[in-house]
C-alpha cells in the first residue's frame, strides 16, 4: 500500500471505531435525545469504513515510513504538548503562574535555539512569562492563579 | 443612509478609531511574520475581547483582518517567503522584481492592489449584507436547517480533494457539537460525568486550540526541521527605489484590479471558497492577458520574472475576499471562512447572535463592522506606505524560537481566562492535538470548524422543523410550502455531486488515455 494509503487506512479505522463507540453510547441516551447523535455517529463509522476501503483499493507501492519525520514530530510538537500539559498540572496543583510559565518557556527556548546563550534565554523567558502575566492579570484583570506572596506584592 | 450614519457615528469615536488603527498595524506585523497569520492573532485575541467593549473588540478585529493579507506580501516580496498563504503567488513576481532592484515598486503595487481589492469588497459588504439579512428574516426552521446544510456542502465541495475526508470532518464537528445537555430534552450527552461539559465543549478554548495551538505545533515542527537541516535565514534585498507607483502604471493595472477584485468578491461571498481559490483563479486569468498584451515587448519581463500584473492580480484578489467573506456571516450567520468563524466566536462571547437578527438587536455594531471595513481600507493605504520599511526590517529580527513558546503561553492563558479553569487549558491542548493530527492526516479543517459553529443551530432547527412537519423528512423538499428550502437543498446537492462527477470524469478520461496509449504501443 502507498504511504498515504496506509495513513488513510489507519485514520479511517480510528474514525470507524470512534463512530461505533459513539453510536453505542448514543443508543444508551433517552429516546428523544439519541436519534440525532446516533445517526451522526453511524455516519462517522460509515465514512471511516469508506476511507479504509478506498485506501485498500489503491495500487500497492513500496515506500518506507519516514522515521526521521516521526522523530521530528516527537521532539517538536510532542515535546511542546508535554511541556504545556506539565505546566497546566502545576497550575492545577496551585504552584502559581509566573514560576512554572518561566520554566516552561525557558526550557522550550533552550530546546529550540541552535546556539545556546543562557543569560539571553533566561532574560527572554522571564520577559515572556512576566509580559503575558501582566497583559492578562494587570490589564485585562483575569484572576490568574498566582502564589500568595506574588499576589500581595502586586497588590 | 441613517444606518450608515449610525455605523460612522459608532466608529468615529476616538477610542474605537484608535483600536481600528492598532488592528491595522498589528495585522501588518502579524501578516509579515512568516508562520503567523490572522487566525493565530484572533485565537490569542478572542479570550481577551471579553473584557473589551464590543465596538473596540470588533474595530480591532476588522483592522487586523484587513491588513494581515497586505502584511503577508512583505516577506513574500523581500525574501520569497510568503507571510500568509494568500501571498504565495505574490512571491513569484514580487521577489523577482525586488531582486531586479525594484523592491519599493513591488511593495507599492502590492499595497495599492490590496487597498483596491479591499475597498471594493467593503462596498460589496455594504450593499449586499443588509438586503440579504432582510431577506433571511423570512426564514423559518425549515429554511434555516437547509441553509446550514448548504453552507456545509459548499465548504466540503469547494475544498477540492477527497469528499469523504470533507464529510468526515463535518460529521466529526457535528458530533462534537452534540456534547452537553440536549436542547430539546435536557438529557446530558457524551459528558462522562464532567460538569464542565454539561453546557457543551467550551467554545473559546476549542477555537484557541484549533487555530492557535495547532499553528504552534506546526511551527515547532518547522523549527526542528530547519534546525536539523541547518537552514540559514535568507538575505534580504534593500528598498532603494520609491514605493509610489505612478499614474501610467496605475492606469495599466486598473483592468487587472477590476477583474481580480470582481473575482475575489464573488468567491468571498461563497462560504468555503476562500482566498487561495481567488488568487489562483485571478493569477491564471491575468497571466493570459499579460501574454497577449505585454509579453515579448521591450522592457517587459517574462511572466513570473517580475511582471507588475503578477503582483497586482493575487493581491487585489485576496483582499477582495476579506470583507465579502463577511457577507454570509452578517446576513445569514454562516461564516464565509475560518477568520469569519472566529468572528462568530467573538460575537458569541459578547452575547450576540450573528445573522439577520444582528441588524435588529445590535444595529450599531452590525453597521459599525461594515463601515469599519471601508474606513480600514482607506487608512491602510497611508499606514502601510509609512510602515512597510520598518516592518520589513523588524520581522527578520524576531527569533522564531522565542515566538513559538510566547504564542503557546498567550493561547493557553487566553483559554484559561475563558472560565478561569484549568479544564479550559486541557480543552485547548486537546483540540490543538486533534487539529494538528487531522491536518497531518489530510483532513480539512474548514468543515470541522463550520460544523462546530453551526452544529447546535442545525440540530435545533432540524428538531423544530420535524416537529412542525409531524416527523416528515420531506418537509425540506416541499416546493409548495418551502420553495426556498428546496432551492437551498438543490444547491447543497450540486456542491457535493458536482466534484464527485468531475472526479469520475477525470478518472474515466485518464483510463481512456491509458488504454489508447497501450493500443498505440501494441
Amino acid at each position: 500500500m502507498h504511504v498515504v494509503g496506509i495513513i488513510d487506512f489507519w485514520s479511517g479505522l480510528v474514525f470507524a471505531c470512534l463512530g461505533a463507540a459513539a453510536c453505542v453510547m448514543a443508543l444508551g441516551f433517552d429516546s428523544d435525545s439519541s436519534t440525532y447523535p446516533a445517526a451522526l455517529a453511524a455516519a462517522l463509522m460509515g465514512l471511516g469504513l469508506a476511507l479504509v476501503v478506498k485506501a485498500v483499493r489503491r495500487p500497492a507501492a513500496a515506500k518506507a515510513v519516514d522515521a526521521e519525520g516521526s522523530r521530528i514530530i516527537l521532539w517538536g510538537p510532542g515535546l511542546e504538548v508535554g511541556v504545556w500539559c506539565l505546566w497546566a498540572l502545576t497550575l492545577w496543583a496551585g504552584l502559581g503562574y509566573i514560576g512554572p510559565a518561566f520554566l516552561a518557556v525557558l526550557f522550550l527556548i533552550m530546546r529550540h535555539c541552535a546556539d545556546r546563550r543562557t543569560r539571553l534565554h533566561v532574560a527572554q523567558a522571564a520577559g515572556v512569562a512576566i509580559g503575558v502575566f501582566a497583559i492578562f492579570y494587570l490589564i485585562f484583570q483575569v484572576p490568574l492563579p498566582e502564589l500568595e506572596f506574588i499576589r500581595d506584592m502586586l497588590e | 443612509m441613517t444606518e450608515i450614519a449610525l455605523g460612522f457615528a459608532t466608529l468615529l469615536h476616538p477610542t474605537v478609531l484608535g483600536f481600528l488603527l492598532i488592528g491595522i498595524v498589528a495585522g501588518l506585523i502579524v501578516g509579515a511574520i512568516p508562520g503567523l497569520n490572522d487566525n493565530i492573532a484572533f485565537a490569542i485575541f478572542i479570550p481577551l475581547s471579553f473584557s473589551l467593549s464590543p465596538t473596540y473588540a470588533f474595530a480591532l478585529m476588522v483592522g487586523l483582518y484587513c491588513s494581515a493579507a497586505v502584511g503577508g506580501s512583505i516577506p513574500a516580496i523581500m525574501v520569497k517567503v510568503p507571510g500568509t498563504a494568500s501571498a504565495v503567488l505574490t512571491a513569484i513576481d514580487g521577489h523577482a522584481m525586488a531582486r531586479n532592484g525594484f523592491a519599493g515598486r513591488a511593495l507599492g503595487i502590492a499595497i495599492t492592489s490590496s487597498v483596491f481589492g479591499g475597498f471594493s469588497s467593503a462596498l460589496i459588504l455594504l450593499f449586499f449584507a443588509p438586503p440579504m439579512a432582510a431577506f433571511a428574516l423570512r426564514f423559518g426552521y425549515v429554511e434555516n436547517f437547509s441553509l446550514g446544510i448548504l453552507g456545509m456542502a459548499s465548504v466540503i465541495g469547494l475544498l477540492g480533494g477527497s469528499i469523504i475526508k470533507g464529510l468526515l470532518s463535518a460529521v466529526l464537528g457535528l458530533l462534537v457539537a452534540t456534547i452537553g445537555f440536549s436542547l430539546q430534552t435536557g438529557y446530558p450527552r457524551y459528558t462522562f460525568g464532567i460538569d464542565n461539559l454539561y453546557e457543551g465543549v467550551p467554545f473559546v478554548p476549542l477555537l484557541v486550540g484549533l487555530f492557535g495551538i495547532t499553528a504552534v505545533l506546526e511551527l515547532s515542527e518547522e523549527l526542528i526541521r530547519d534546525r536539523r537541516k541547518g537552514v540559514a535565514s535568507p538575505d534580504m534585498p534593500r528598498i532603494t527605489d520609491s514605493l509610489f507607483i505612478g499614474w501610467p502604471l496605475a492606469k495599466r493595472l486598473l483592468p487587472t484590479w477590476l477583474q481580480c477584485s470582481l473575482l475575489g468578491n464573488v468567491i468571498g461571498v461563497i462560504p468555503g471558497a476562500g482566498m487561495l481559490m481567488a488568487i489562483y483563479m485571478g493569477y491564471e486569468r491575468i497571466s493570459h492577458r499579460y501574454q497577449r498584451l505585454f509579453a515579448g515587448k521591450p522592457g517587459e519581463p517574462e511572466w513570473g520574472q517580475g511582471a507588475p500584473e503578477g503582483i497586482a492580480a493575487p493581491e487585489s484578489a485576496n483582499n477582495a475576499v476579506v470583507a465579502s467573506s463577511m457577507v454570509p456571516l452578517l446576513s445569514l450567520g454562516i461564516p464565509g471562512n475560518s477568520v469569519s468563524a472566529l468572528f462568530i466566536g467573538a460575537m458569541m462571547i459578547q452575547g450576540m447572535v450573528p445573522g439577520p437578527l444582528l441588524f435588529i438587536d445590535h444595529a450599531d455594531i452590525a453597521w459599525m463592522i461594515i463601515v469599519a471595513f471601508l474606513v480600514a481600507n482607506v487608512l491602510m493605504w497611508p499606514i502601510a506606505y509609512a510602515l512597510v520599511r520598518t516592518i520589513s526590517g523588524m520581522v527578520f529580527r524576531l527569533p522564531k524560537y522565542v515566538l513559538v513558546p510566547t504564542i503557546s503561553l498567550l493561547c493557553l492563558t487566553g483559554a484559561y481566562s475563558d472560565e478561569n479553569s484549568v479544564f479550559s487549558i486541557g480543552v485547548a491542548i486537546a483540540s490543538g492535538i486533534v487539529g494538528y493530527a487531522t491536518r497531518r492526516l489530510g483532513i480539512p479543517h474548514a468543515p470541522l470548524i463550520l460544523a462546530l459553529v453551526l452544529g447546535r443551530t442545525i440540530e435545533d432547527n432540524l428538531s423544530n422543523a420535524l416537529n412542525i412537519g409531524g416527523g416528515n423528512w420531506l418537509i425540506f423538499l416541499d416546493p409548495a410550502e418551502h420553495p426556498i428550502s428546496v432551492a437551498l437543498m438543490a444547491g447543497a446537492a450540486l456542491f457535493i455531486v458536482g466534484p464527485l462527477l468531475s472526479g469520475a470524469r477525470r478518472r474515466f478520461q485518464a483510463q481512456r488515455r491509458a488504454a489508447e496509449l497501450e493500443l498505440e504501443n501494441g
